[in-house]
């Protein structure tokens, strides 16, 4: 058969870098966020979006300077082979972190509202073969799926979630202004959180068509994902107001159960959100399973890697399936993100900017010396 | 030997055919004898041997396939011509010795389409396609008289492809009629046509046919490196190029167009495609491809804009209908009856109330019947085809149902699953849904909708991974925030005037299809 070229557009890669982030964010929003504050909430959710939008135009200027470099040798020209391979070593196990979390999550929502007697396990396979099959597919299929995706995702949530605003009071939304400055920076990183997964496109910048399109892409990637937020929690809080938001497992999901249309065929329209929903984490799961196959094929230097996508499957399996329960999930993955995060989204792009600039400063020297 | 050599052959073993060339010799006996030692027990070759010249000590030899050759076309222009005429040339003997070959060649055969070879073996494939060889003593070259012509279907309405506006001529199994068909639609000297022989044994004539200054030059490059790896014995329908060139040969989804329809072909070669023609059969290939040209009909660009897209909504609903009905059916029947309403639901409970067997039972038990009796359909002869239809349709559906073997709604469902089957224009396409189907009701009965979510994903997963020629399947669909200019020809189709450019397909470099028709203001004679 014949092989692809693995380079994808910058259209196509804005579209892996909304889903991911919607796929990982949608599962805590916006519970996470009235938790500290209640309704200013709003407020820190777009504080730490701008904060994002910086933190990920970052990342697509690192995209920018290393045009078809690889994350691995990125790391490798910046701190020397050793320190990039421990990095790149604890980002796979950051990435298979977060993924087992993401897919053990998911397998709970969908034994709860779609399979109550299933076990969780064949879910959970079912669901890792196919993102084993995207990734052996590579890139170019996940770019194309992305971008295929995302109106078949988006188009009919929009519609649900204006549905669902008639249910809605917006006086759920006050009072607001209500939090000191210093309660508000507390929940900032909450905020932060709810964007995790821009930092995976760093691994996929080297199959970037225009790398130099790479900020703008990654900037507006984050503005579109803020805004789709910032609907999702309106409607969520004017719909249920703070006390009862604090009661819910899965705010979004709940949404949708309180739509009913008398005459709508779809009585309760919980059938066609699953599939929406299993194709939006799905969307985030995916990306994730890729991005580890592409890194451990360069830690191990393989030609071929995309056949590392199978090995991974069991491990995943394994790890998601350590928790006893969702509580004990989420609260694993609560500590885990507050260390784990803000290294790889943050301070690994700095690091690798700093000794950019470094080397830059010397080669400089170098220059004026000559 | 392993296990998989004793089951895909080695590698190793080259393929048995007739590699080597003779040179066609001086004596014409020694050619006459060869081509008679390579057809032995052919007794359906005619040999003619005959004497001309003045004194009528000239030999020459014809040898053609009978029913293959224009016996009147021989008999009228070769042999009168050279048995009376080269007689009565020249009364100096001399000199028609020496030059009978050239007076042969250049005065007296009465033949406009007239070629020379060199070797044995070109004689012989020309002799085979329905050539007539003629050959001269003291000639060391064969002399190829162009004689094609036998008993054809003359061309008819294409029956897979009918459409109700636009025209009725299809391809038939003739070569040169189908790319005269696509000629008549394209006086442009860019018009290419190059001609391939494919299969060892079977020789088949191959037409790959491109507008030069349109065409998408990756895609010919890699259907000429394709065509030249293609090494087989025979190639008896265009099935065998399709299968041997595409993409992805593990794929449900054709990746090559087929049409029987010279207009959907012409259409195609304007859009910068290229079309292969194989001898033999009606089905002309279109590639590059992609799910949505699969989707379209000719006739969606005779009709106006509205109607076309209204149309194509309802294929697009058709696939959908097709791939998913009873999947949908076997899951909330099994897994989810909460999710409709509650009505709804007590009914469908009160229909499938007695019923023995789970939904997915059911639903197989049907699927399987209308499968069958759609494949017992075509094999039997016309009109006993439709007879049966009526009989297995209306009768089991209706016998079955009485019998409380399956619910009403159960067969409500397949015949419509059925019936959207047949709307989706392209026949292997359609065959494509109907496969997958079954994993759908499969996935559906195991896990529910989720199931049925988890198999649409992977489907799209596939598609999206597959390329036709370099071009992405499922373009433009997967490539709108570059290209949004091919979004106007999808499930909905924009007014002519507003078609202006090519899709990406097309080489791009030229792009323009029309001018802009908005500055003219037709309507303006009318007011003044």
């Amino acid at each position: 058969m014949f092989k692809n070229n693995d380079l994808i557009s910058s259209g196509q890669m804005a579209h892996i870098l909304i889903l991911t982030l919607i796929g990982v964010g949608i599962l805590n929003l916006p519970g996470d966020l009235t938790e500290g504050i209640g309704t200013d909430g709003l407020w820190a959710l777009l504080i730490g979006g701008i904060f994002t939008i910086g933190a990920a135009a970052l990342i697509g200027y690192i995209i920018k300077k290393f045009p078809g470099k690889s994350y691995f040798e990125i790391l490798t020209t910046s701190f020397t082979k050793p320190i990039a391979w421990i990095i790149a070593f604890l980002f796979i196990l950051y990435a298979l972190m977060i993924n087992a979390f993401l897919i053990r999550v998911f397998g709970e929502v969908v034994k709860m509202f779609l399979l109550i007697r299933t076990p969780i396990e064949i879910i959970i396979f079912s669901v890792l073969l196919i993102s084993a099959y995207l990734s052996r597919n590579g890139i170019e299929a996940l770019g194309r799926l992305a971008e295929l995706l995302f109106p078949i995702i988006m188009i009919p949530a929009l519609i649900l979630f204006l549905l669902g605003l008639i249910e809605s009071d917006l006086t759920n939304l006050l009072p607001t202004f209500q939090a000191t400055p210093m309660e508000l920076v507390e929940v900032l990183p909450t905020a932060f959180f709810s964007f995790a997964g821009f930092e995976f496109i760093l691994v996929f910048g080297t199959y970037l068509k225009r790398p130099d399109k790479a900020p703008k892409l990654m900037a507006t990637g984050v503005g579109m994902v803020l805004a789709i937020y910032v609907i999702i929690f309106i409607t969520i809080l004017s719909i249920f107001g703070t006390e009862q938001l604090a009661h819910l497992v899965w705010p979004t999901m709940s949404v949708f159960k309180t739509i009913d249309f008398p005459g709508l065929f779809i009585q309760n329209v919980e059938g066609l959100v699953m599939v929406i929903w299993v194709f939006i984490v799905f969307m985030s799961i995916g990306p994730i399973h890729l991005v580890k196959t592409i890194l451990i094929g360069d830690l191990l230097n393989l030609k071929e890697r995309d056949f590392m996508a199978l090995p991974l499957v069991p491990i995943l399996y394994i790890v998601a399936l350590i928790p006893e329960n969702i509580a004990q999930t989420y609260a694993f993955m609560g500590s885990f993100s507050k260390y784990a995060i803000p290294i790889f989204a943050l301070g690994v792009p700095i690091l690798i900017l700093i000794s950019l600039g470094i080397r830059k400063g010397i080669g400089k020297e170098r220059g004026s010396r000559a | 030997m392993s296990l998989w050599d004793k089951l895909f052959g080695n590698k190793e073993e080259p393929p048995i055919g007739y590699n080597d060339t003779t040179k066609i010799s001086k004596s014409l006996d020694q050619n006459l004898e060869a081509i008679k030692a390579d057809l032995t027990d052919c007794d359906d070759i005619i040999y003619r041997e005959a004497y001309v010249g003045k004194k009528g000590d000239y030999k020459i030899a014809l040898a053609y396939i009978d029913g293959m050759a224009d016996r009147d076309l021989l008999n009228r222009d070769v042999l009168s011509n050279l048995m009376v005429r080269v007689r009565m040339a020249d009364p100096e003997p001399k000199a028609i010795k020496s030059k009978i070959q050239d007076f042969i060649l250049d005065n007296s055969l009465a033949i406009t389409d007239m070629s020379e070879v060199e070797t044995h073996e070109e004689a012989m494939n020309f002799l085979l396609s329905g050539e007539t060889v003629l050959l001269l003593e003291e000639y060391d070259k064969a002399i190829i008289i162009a004689t094609r012509a036998w008993e054809a279907r003359g061309i008819s309405e294409p029956v897979t492809e009918a459409v109700i506006r636009g025209p009725r001529d299809g391809f038939v199994e003739t070569f040169r009629f189908n790319t005269v068909l696509i000629r008549r639609r394209i006086r442009d000297p860019k018009l290419k046509l190059k001609i391939k022989q494919v299969g060892r044994r079977s020789k088949t004539d191959i037409a790959v046919m491109y507008i030069e200054d349109l065409v998408n030059r990756r895609a010919l490059e890699k259907i000429e490196e394709r065509l030249n790896a293609v090494d087989i014995d025979a190639v008896l329908d265009s099935g065998y190029i399709e299968q041997l060139t595409e993409d992805n040969w593990l794929s449900p989804f054709p990746q090559i167009q087929n049409t029987e329809r010279p207009d959907t072909a012409s259409a195609a070669l304007y859009d910068g495609r290229i079309v292969l023609v194989v001898d033999n059969t009606p089905f002309v290939l279109i590639l590059p491809t992609t799910f949505n040209a699969l989707l379209q009909s000719a006739e969606d660009y005779y009709e106006r804009w509205s109607i076309a897209t209204a149309v194509r909504l309802l294929r697009y609903l058709a696939v959908f209908i097709c791939l998913l009905a009873p999947s949908l059916y076997v899951a909330i029947t099994s897994f989810h009856p909460h999710m409709i309403p509650t009505e709804l639901a007590l009914f469908i409970a009160a229909s499938r109330q007695g019923i023995p067997f789970p939904a997915i039972v059911e639903a197989l038990i049907m699927e399987a019947t209308i499968e069958i009796l759609r494949e017992a359909g075509v094999r039997l002869p016309g009109p006993i085809g439709a007879t049966i239809g009526i009989v297995g349709g209306l009768v089991i559906g209706q016998a079955a149902v009485e019998a409380g073997i399956v619910s009403p709604l159960m067969v409500i469902t397949v015949a419509i699953t059925a019936i959207s089957s047949f709307a989706i224009p392209n026949y292997n396409l359609a065959i494509g849904f109907r496969l997958l189907r079954f994993g759908f009701i499969f996935m559906a009965a195991f896990l529910g909708l989720y199931g049925v979510a988890l198999l649409m994903l992977l489907v799209m997963v596939h598609l999206c991974s597959l390329k036709s020629f370099g071009i992405p399947y499922m373009s433009p669909y997967t490539n709108y925030i570059d290209n949004p200019n091919d979004l106007k020809d999808t499930f909905v189709l924009f007014p002519l005037p507003g078609l202006r450019r090519r899709s990406l397909i097309s080489f791009r470099k030229n792009k323009v299809r029309q001018k802009d028709l908005r500055p003219e203001d037709f309507n303006k004679e009318d007011q003044s």
